[in-house]
């Protein structure tokens, strides 16, 4: 049985409008036009409410310029990140340790704790010290035995040498004071090109 | 004059437009409730999967000395200045710090995901089941990516639909147009997510070049399985590539024109399981394969679901 035709002309009217968003939506997620920037922010609450878009930060879509889809790019699935830990003095190489409580693997869980530690990653590389160290440190103040952390891309099939030579994406050294914790940014050799003194 | 009102009604009324979105065709409501009832039945298990999948952790991330807790995501928000960007994630989830009442929100989860298909009396169970999931995953800020989103829609369509089996009778009354119109909205979002997950590939060169699969097997230490070494061959990982852009691409058309419906629909299997096994992302691809069941073939459903008792 049909619905009465109002009900129908309604109905009509409000799955066009959802579907047009929907899409507006998808096909803005490479780079947005100003116009399909303006649709999506407008329609913000529906879309954010009902979550039916993809997060902007998400490690699975690249947030460079605008979320992409995974898949859509091969930087976005290529990115791994472990956290690492050290205890003492300045640290060597070998006194870095993986982080316990980071879960590594294909599951879900792990791939939950590598979009975080993108974020972080993301943010050191962009020289947001403090907003990287706001979410660190609730992981930091459960681990007494780091004095140092840092967040290093792995290489893989796909990285290039200079990816691979790159400095971890944020080290900071763990200060604490009685029960007081803070963390402090260390910065690490830039790479230069071989002509620069 | 009232012949002619009558004539635009009954052109209205008739009009392909709403034979599409309310059909009302015993055929169209047989083929639409048993491609629903199937859907309903893979994204339950999905649901179950996505709440299960937070069990041992969630109160490492939400609760009130976790790592996102809503204390320490404020601050990060607001130092950020990220506020308005992110103030239609509304979730209840916010108030919660307790271990014991986010594990028990878990469980009342995954027990909506068991009962949806089952209780056929109401829609609530759906609907209630669809916020749970919208609530957790507006609440996983930072952590959250593409599976609740597949998730978020499916099961929103579903909740306009009434709950059927596979092998019920078609829905009679307002359950009947209701079962078309979600049916409809699902393979249309469908259709969409496969479009612009292929148009988007082909804004990286990855794909592009033939190394796009390879992208997605290369990082192992976050996938289950290692096929670097299969694939290493450049004839196998550049036709591949070449083969889900095109099969992204090339399935809305497939799946919507009824000659090649059976075919398109095997591919759309064959591509979300290929890439959910290559990525690991089990839950985003295994959700699509879900819902292409929405698409699921007549002459499929009459031989799995034809009674023999009548």
């Amino acid at each position: 049985m049909m619905p009465p035709t109002w009900v129908m002309r309604v109905v009509s009217v409000v799955v066009m409008v959802h579907l047009v968003v929907i899409a507006v939506a998808y096909l803005a997620v490479v780079r947005s036009s100003g116009v399909q920037g303006r649709l999506v922010d407008g329609f913000a609450p529906y879309l954010a409410t009902f979550h039916l878009s993809p997060e902007g930060n998400a490690a699975d879509a690249v947030a460079a310029d605008g979320v992409a889809f995974f898949l859509a790019r091969g930087d976005g699935a290529e990115r791994v990140y472990r956290l690492e830990v050290a205890s003492g003095e300045r640290p060597d190489e070998s006194a870095w340790r993986p982080a316990a409580w980071v879960v590594e693997g294909g599951s879900e869980r792990a791939r939950r704790y590598q979009r975080f530690l993108a974020a972080v990653a993301d943010l050191g590389a962009n020289d947001q010290n403090a907003l990287a160290g706001r979410l660190m440190l609730p992981a930091l103040e459960r681990d007494d035995q780091a004095d140092w952390v840092r967040i290093v891309r792995l290489p893989n099939l796909m990285t290039n040498v200079v990816q691979d030579a790159e400095p971890a994406h944020y080290t900071a050294a763990v200060l604490r004071d009685g029960g007081a914790i803070r963390l402090a940014r260390v910065a690490q050799p830039r790479l230069t090109s071989a002509a620069t003194p | 004059m009232k012949s002619s009102d009558n004539t635009i009604d009954n052109a209205a009324t008739d009009s392909a437009w709403n034979s599409f979105w309310f059909g009302s065709g015993i055929t169209e409501l047989s083929s639409a409730s048993r491609s629903l009832a199937m859907v309903r039945i893979g994204l339950a298990v999905v649901a179950f999967w996505y709440f299960a999948s937070h069990w041992s952790d969630i109160a490492f991330w939400f609760a009130g000395d976790g790592i996102l807790s809503a204390q320490a995501l404020g601050v990060f928000l607001a130092d950020a200045d990220l506020g308005d960007t992110v103030q239609w994630r509304l979730s209840p989830l916010y108030w919660v710090d307790s271990p014991t009442l986010l594990r028990g929100y878990l469980l009342v989860g995954m027990l909506l995901a068991i009962a949806m298909p089952l209780v056929r009396s109401t829609r609530a169970v759906t609907v209630a089941l669809w916020l749970s999931v919208v609530w957790l995953a507006n609440r996983s800020m930072i952590i959250g990516g593409l599976e609740e989103v597949t998730l978020a829609w499916g099961l929103g369509y579903l909740a306009i639909a009434p709950v059927q089996t596979p092998f019920s009778d078609p829905a009679v009354g307002t359950a009947a147009w209701t079962t078309t119109l979600a049916r409809r909205l699902t393979q249309i979002h469908l259709s969409i997510v496969f479009l612009v997950t292929g148009l988007a590939m082909l804004s990286s060169l990855a794909w592009w070049d033939g190394t796009g699969v390879m992208a997605v097997v290369s990082p192992i230490e976050i996938r289950y399985f290692d096929f670097t070494e299969t694939l290493r061959s450049p004839l196998v990982h550049e036709s591949l590539s070449h083969g889900i852009v095109l099969g992204a691409i090339a399935l809305p058309p497939l799946l919507w024109i009824g000659s090649t419906r059976v075919a398109g629909f095997c591919l759309a299997i064959l591509w979300c399981v290929g890439l959910a096994i290559l990525s690991s992302q089990w839950l985003h691809f295994l959700g699509l394969a879900m819902l292409s069941l929405s698409f699921f073939p007549e002459k499929f459903a009459d031989r799995l679901f034809s009674r023999t008792d009548r």
